[in-house]
Parts: structure tokens; sequence; C-alpha cells
């Protein structure tokens, strides 16, 4: 099942290497509305797949662990920023 | 401040597929190969989109600028899921990969569900959500005392859309194209980060 693990990977460069060599002449119609849409749809489905047992759990452990988890990450992001701006630019 | 609405109704598209699932009639395998399909085509009409602008747009004389905010944004990110594993008690693996979906929460959501269940998926989900929620929130004032270019490590991935509507407030058009930049390469190690991740 190797390949079915890495299938996410697989698209994404396939399609990287597509739309870099054809950007230019091949583009996707309405590309951004395009990707507007299939991330609802895809946002739907991953709902729709995990279920609504998470909800009643999200509100006790969820949302503050994530709340906490997307605060370190800005701050050490920003700090990295600084650091290395300082260093290196 | 112009906000985008986009966000909420990606939140609530995600909370409406949650709720309807007990009556949908679709079994957990159905469910899982929709998934599965909606994810391959959005990470296919995305990374070509990013593919034939990161050709159309020049990029040279950001390179250095946008290489050192993409490496902050990874460190810092790494950093944080190795923190936040420590603290939160969370495996070292499950935590590096929701930090390093880097606010690609479409992506980090579904990617983590499938590879490690139902919580780890809404962790990475809501985690980078909040990540950019508190990027469109937090960056105008985070940048009038840390200028304007290095506060844009904390966007991630969303620099490149959703979160550069505020970064183009800035009205410097340098500005604006690092910050796309960012986004775009940011994009890109997204998938192979969080995949080494969690291998």
């Amino acid at each position: 099942m190797i390949f079915a693990d890495y299938y996410i990977l697989i698209v994404f460069v396939a399609g990287f290497i597509l739309g870099l060599k054809n950007g230019d002449r091949l583009k996707i119609p309405h590309a951004e509305k395009l990707g507007s849409v299939l991330a609802i749809v895809l946002l739907f489905a991953t709902g729709l797949s995990l279920g609504s047992s998470w909800l009643s759990e999200a509100f006790t452990g969820i949302l503050p662990l994530s709340l906490f988890m997307a605060l370190l990450s800005i701050a050490f992001s920003v700090i990295m920023a600084e650091l290395l701006w300082r260093n290196f630019s | 401040m112009k906000l985008s609405i986009f966000p909420a109704v990606l939140l609530c598209s995600f909370l409406a597929g949650s709720i309807l699932s007990p009556f949908s009639g679709l079994g957990r395998d159905d469910s899982s190969s929709f998934q599965i399909i909606a994810l391959a085509s959005f990470i296919f009409v995305v990374s070509y989109d990013v593919g034939s602008k990161m050709r159309a747009s020049s990029m040279r004389s950001i390179m250095k600028q946008t290489f050192i905010l993409v490496i902050s944004c990874i460190v810092g990110s790494a950093v944080a899921g190795i923190l936040f594993a420590i603290t939160a008690g969370l495996g070292i693996k499950l935590s590096l990969g929701i930090a390093l979906g880097m606010g690609w929460y479409t992506f980090d959501g579904p990617a983590l569900a499938s590879y490690a269940g139902v919580n780890a998926g809404a962790l990475g989900f809501f985690s980078n959500f909040f990540r950019e929620l508190l990027t469109l929130i937090f960056y105008l004032p985070i940048s009038s005392f840390a200028g304007r270019i290095k506060p844009i490590a904390m966007g991630g991935a969303t620099t490149m859309d959703t979160t550069l509507t505020v970064m183009r407030n800035s009205r410097e058009p340098g500005i604006t194209a690092l910050a796309f930049a960012h986004g775009a390469l940011v994009s890109f190690f997204v998938p192979l980060l969080v995949t080494i991740a969690l291998i």
C-alpha cells in the first residue's frame, strides 16, 4: 500500500510539473474559483468522513489544543524569521 | 481591513458534512472514497495552478528573502510541533504532522484523518484553520513593530491566497510578490513534509 500512502504527494508533484511545463499555453479555466469550489467539496467530504462524533468532544479537547498549536506555530515562525533575518539578510 | 469570508464558508461546509454524516446513508468506505477523490482533485488543481504561476512570475529579485522566510516558517513550525508534543503529550510524529501543515487546513485535516484517524484529522484541521484566522487578525498589528516582511512567515501556505488580502494592504508590490512566492513555496513543501513526518 505504499503507492496509496504517497498518492497525495504524487498527485501534487504531477500537477506541479504539468503546470510548470504547460501553464503558459494550457491554463485551467477559472482555476482560482475551481480551487475554491473543490476546497468546499473537500471539506464537506472530510466532515462526512469524520462523522459527528468529534463534535461532542470539540469544545472540551480539540479546540483549545488547536488554538495552542496555532499560537505556537505563529510565534516560532516569526521568532525564526527575526533570527534568520538578522543573520542572513 | 478587508477580511475574506471564505474561511468561514469552508468551516460551515466542514461542519455541515459532520452534522449531515449520520443522515447521509453513506458507509465509512463510501465517504472515505469521496474524500480521497475530492482531495486528489483539489490537490491537482492547486498544484497545477501553483506550477503555472511560478513559471509566470519572475522571482529572482526576491529569491533570497523568500528563502529566509520559507526556512523560518518550516523551522519555526517544526519547533512548535516538538514543543506541542512535549506540552500536550501527543506523539512527536502526529504533532509534527499537524504543525507542518503550516496553515493548509484543507490538506492537513484530510491527510491526517486518513493517516492517523478522526481526532488527528480534526486537530490538524482546526490548528491550521486557527493559524490562518490568527494571521488575518494579527499580521497588521505585528507588522507595526516587527516590519512588514518578517511576519509573512506566520501565514505559512496561506500567504498565496487568503492572507494575501491583509498583506496586500501594505501597498508595497514587492511585499505582495514576496508573500505570494512564500505561500507557493511553502505549499509545495507541505505535502512532502507532512508525509515525511507521518512515515
